[in-house]
């Protein structure tokens, strides 16, 4: 699964929580069929994605993701409607 | 906070409200570090180096939202020093046809800014009251601001001498009108709550009070409507030519001061215990007032002191006055107008100016009687 977002503000955010709980987290370059956002995005194995997800949800971006799949991956984009 | 180690002795330079010295030691460190080992780019790659970069400098931003009291990291914006940081806030606000309440301390990095907006008939600036220290009367603001007032700016602690301003208090009579306060010379040594005061704006800098490296600063964001500075890269919304609308890249364009925010860090996560007291400063100070022919200009009360204070002779101009101190007793001043010369119009000191003794953190009891012996020498030998 795949995590994007907004600034690198936000992605080192993400980053340093799916640390702190242990939670495995590849960083990799924003796919260009996703979107031209900054230049990181979290991959994470499928079986850790929901809890990392959840924890992203509940405590760093709370609101709805955007979600969708590319190149057989799911993804969610943790970016404020008005900014996508 | 880290004890100092011995080595670390600012000895006979008292100009730290220019730019403080000396640093912990691991802010070069880090900064060499990043110059020699670390490397890479802010927000414009994914690789373990970038990412590496991109954690320090977001931790630097964390480490000063949380001296400013905000839980909004994304709210403080990394600037080249405060006066970049002020710049945004005067030239980014929607003044035009508002006035503008100003304190009659303010450094030129506000006072030069507004004097051009006024100059283009944008704004009107008008003085807040003040004490004959330059300290404002929070109890002579009630019914002075008015829906024309749109910005009130406080130079929190005077660059001249040293007066402390009622910020909190500023800001409560200011109610939503927005409230900028220059922070460069307070930071590190008074606290700002922003969260709990409701100031709108913060500008700082990292080389003063800090003890971070020159070229680092800046600025602490509220809710208010801003237009950004400059326009650029960012790393972000790269599809777009418009700049991003949210925190904290709508103004950071460019890439930053790395290996400055490399050392700012160290120097948030090393800050040395002061090796004075307070009552040591004071002594100092109740001592030079003393001192015959000498003329001090600090706040009339010492509850509302910084660590910096000028003096004036009656004897010699303060040029005279620093020339001496350097040359008889290398001790390294600050003299003139310091960039401020509404403080010294308002104090009386205008257009001599002063000599400023601003001190460190590592000078100890004993540096302060070395300075004192001089001061004395000087103004008893005339």
């Amino acid at each position: 699964m795949l995590l994007l977002f907004r600034s690198t503000h936000d992605v080192i955010m993400a980053e340093k929580t799916l640390r702190r709980q242990g939670i495995p987290r590849r960083v990799i370059p924003v796919p260009r069929s996703i979107s031209s956002q900054c230049g990181m995005a979290l991959e994470i194995a499928p079986e850790d994605a929901e809890k990392a997800v959840e924890l992203l949800d509940s405590s760093v971006f709370p609101g709805t993701p955007s979600k969708g799949e590319a190149g057989g991956k799911r993804y969610h984009i943790y970016i404020p409607e008005e900014d996508r | 906070m880290t004890p100092a180690p011995d080595t670390y002795q600012p000895g006979r330079y008292f100009d730290c409200g220019a730019t403080s010295f000396p640093k912990p030691e691991e802010v070069a460190q880090e900064m060499s570090r990043y110059l020699n080992e670390v490397g890479g780019p802010y927000g414009r790659s994914f690789y373990p180096r970038a990412l590496e970069v991109a954690g320090v400098v977001e931790e630097t931003r964390s480490l000063l939202a949380c001296l400013l009291g905000t839980g909004q990291p994304e709210r403080i914006v990394f600037t080249h020093n405060a006066t970049h940081a002020v710049n945004i806030v005067l030239k980014g606000l929607s003044l035009t046809g508002k006035e503008v309440w100003i304190s009659p301390l303010e450094h030129n990095a506000v006072a030069r800014p507004l004097r051009r907006l006024k100059r283009e008939g944008r704004i009107t600036v008008r003085f807040l009251p003040a004490a004959a220290d330059g300290r404002i009367l929070p109890e002579k603001l009630s019914g002075l601001f008015s829906r024309r007032t749109g910005l009130i700016v406080v130079n929190h602690q005077s660059n001249v001498n040293g007066v402390i301003q009622p910020i909190r208090e500023i800001k409560a009579q200011a109610g939503d009108i927005p409230v900028l306060v220059d922070a460069a010379q307070s930071l590190g040594h008074q606290t700002i709550d922003v969260q709990g005061s409701g100031i709108d704006f913060v500008a700082i800098t990292g080389h003063k009070g800090l003890l971070g490296p020159t070229g680092t600063g800046g600025l602490y964001l509220g809710g208010r409507p801003l237009s950004p500075l400059i326009e650029g890269g960012t790393g972000s919304r790269s599809e777009s030519s418009a700049m991003p609308d949210f925190l904290p890249d709508k103004f950071e364009a460019g890439t930053p001061n790395i290996a400055g925010i490399f050392g700012l860090r160290a120097a948030l996560t090393h800050r040395p215990a002061p090796l004075h007291s307070r009552a040591d400063f004071l002594d100092l100070l109740q001592a030079v007032g003393r001192l015959p022919g000498i003329r001090l200009q600090a706040a009339q009360s010492a509850e509302h002191q910084g660590e910096l204070f000028s003096i004036t002779s009656s004897a010699m101009d303060c040029s005279t006055l620093g020339l001496r101190l350097y040359e008889e007793h290398g001790i390294e001043t600050r003299l003139g107008l310091h960039c401020a010369p509404l403080a010294h119009h308002h104090i009386g000191t205008f257009p001599q100016g002063t000599v400023r003794i601003s001190p460190s953190v590592y000078h100890r009891a004993r540096d302060f009687k070395i300075l004192l012996a001089a001061l004395t020498a000087i103004s008893t030998q005339g």
